[in-house]
């Protein structure tokens, strides 16, 4: 089994402070390392998650930030997956430690979409996430195309503008309790409907921002746990699936890739939807959080459950507690780690104290995915006291 | 540290190279699967049956716009092409509340949708 011996993720920002995405990468990577009890010399893999070179113009990341971290001789690996990047690299050294090829790994995710390009250069690069040569030539933002699939799942279920504000409000809302947050807000939903329509119906508050940021994990093989570290959380449920062009779907408005990557981590924890206690959902925009529930099946009316409080802090589900990439922020790299790393922190009672629930959850979900859910990944984390 | 950096591309388009030469003439060449007659637009390479290799297939070039979004980004559809077993995404040029289009020529071969009663 997989433990999450360290978690540490730094502030989510526009950073104007001349830092850059080595400076963040290390200061997750030092943060983890240090509460998992290990030094630089016990790390034989590292992976870092990024989305795009072009974010930070820096080829070959995993090498450098080896070299920063002073980890020479480990081995060192990039792992991508549009939005879904950190979390595949958490679940690919997970993998490796499973499989005997590693025992302690380094998970480092890290991205920089605020403060080295302008928004519409980072809007347009994003652009190029689904297909480059078909998409991108006709210059579609993200924003439109899941604007495009929110309309067809909120015709279908009956939903509409209200439903998105909700969302929005409630994950912003919870940013307040997160120190490291992007966009810590109390919006009203007049707020909502008077900021600038980007892809009708979504409006500029009903979108994540563009962060900077940096997470990491350190995952071990439970026999290679220092004493202090033997009840740290466990990751016993991990899947990840693809799906066809987002156009090309049977039902354009459906994530059946988040659907077939939950029922494999389900498979694997031997575990139904219905026993988490706590889910760090993928929030690009309003609507995809509960694109997102109804595909995992947390959820069948995933409208009027948000609406009546079941996904709230105090609800039957608490859902983004982190506030989620409309609230923390959106660093794509980093976006995946910081998921696990949030649910293993809640997990022991170690997350930001506004935040984290009195009654310590039995099972965590960590949701992330690429393109409009082309890349899914999925992980279940347990208690680990019990392991 | 400041850089700007000009970037200078002159990539391949391979098996969707007639897809692209036909919107750069305002026409909408689908893929056409030997295997099992699906179309697909834009082509895909694998299609749903397993089979390989689309042949390409010109359609009309109208379609339908099924689902729309508008605002800053622009003007965006959900469309079907008439003769395409797949949707396809397009950018709308000159639409008001029309539901038909018809594929305009472009130089960078993105799908775009002009009003099907444009002259």
């Amino acid at each position: 089994m997989v433990a999450i011996a360290g978690a540490r993720i730094t502030r989510f920002a526009r950073r104007r402070d001349d830092t850059g995405f080595r400076d963040w990468a290390a200061e997750a990577f030092q943060g983890a390392l240090s509460v998992a009890g290990y030094g630089p010399a016990d790390i034989d893999t590292l992976i870092i998650a990024g989305e795009s070179d072009f974010f930070t113009l820096q080829l070959n990341p995993a090498t450098l930030l080896a070299q920063d971290f002073g980890l020479t001789g480990a081995a060192a690996i990039r792992v991508e997956g549009g939005g879904a990047s950190g979390q595949l690299a958490v679940q690919t050294g997970a993998a490796r430690i499973l499989a005997g090829l590693s025992r302690i790994v380094a998970v480092v995710g890290v991205d920089a979409t605020a403060s080295t390009l302008s928004g519409s250069a980072v809007r347009m690069l994003y652009g190029r996430s689904f297909d480059g040569l078909t998409d991108g030539a006709t210059g579609i933002t993200a924003s439109q195309i899941y604007a495009l699939s929110w309309q067809v799942f909120a015709t279908s279920r009956g939903l509409g503008d209200d439903d998105l504000a909700r969302v929005a409000i409630a994950h912003r809302a919870n940013a307040c309790a997160n120190p490291h947050a992007h966009l810590p807000r109390h919006h009203s939903a007049e707020e909502i409907a008077a900021s600038d329509v980007i892809a009708q119906p979504y409006r500029r508050l009903h979108c994540a921002p563009l962060s900077d940021g940096a997470a990491a994990v350190i995952l071990a093989a439970t026999g290679a746990l220092p004493a202090s570290r033997r009840g740290a959380p466990r990751i016993v449920g991990m899947g990840a699936a693809t799906d066809r062009p987002f156009a090309a779907r049977p039902d354009p408005g459906q994530f059946a890739a988040k659907t077939r990557a939950m029922q494999a981590a389900c498979r694997m924890a031997d575990v139904a939807p219905r026993q988490m206690d706590v889910a760090e959902i993928y929030d690009p925009y309003a609507g995809a959080a509960l694109q997102g529930l109804a595909a995992l099946g947390l959820s069948e009316r995933p409208g009027p459950d948000f609406a009546d409080g079941s996904f709230a802090r105090d609800g039957r589900l608490p859902v983004n507690l982190s506030g989620g990439l409309l609230g923390q922020g959106a660093a794509p790299g980093a976006t995946g780690v910081a998921q696990v790393a949030t649910c293993a922190l809640v997990l022991e009672g170690l997350y930001h104290a506004g935040a984290q629930p009195q009654l310590l959850p039995q099972y965590a979900l960590a949701d992330t995915h690429g393109g409009i859910c082309s890349n899914a990944a999925v992980t279940i984390i347990s208690q680990g006291r019990s392991a | 540290m400041k850089l700007t950096l000009t970037l200078d591309y002159d990539l391949g388009e391979g098996f969707l190279g007639p897809h692209r030469d036909g919107l750069r003439r305002g026409e909408a060449v689908a893929g056409h699967c030997t295997a099992c007659g699906r179309v697909s637009l834009p082509p895909e390479q694998t299609c749903t049956c397993g089979a390989r290799a689309p042949v390409p297939l010109l359609l009309d070039g109208a379609a339908t716009v099924l689902w729309r979004t508008t605002g800053t980004d622009g003007d965006v559809a959900l469309v079907r092409f008439d003769g395409s077993d797949t949707l396809s995404l397009a950018r709308l040029q000159g639409f008001d509340r029309q539901a038909r289009g018809k594929v305009s020529a472009n130089a960078e071969a993105g799908l775009v949708l002009e009003p099907e009663d444009t002259p």
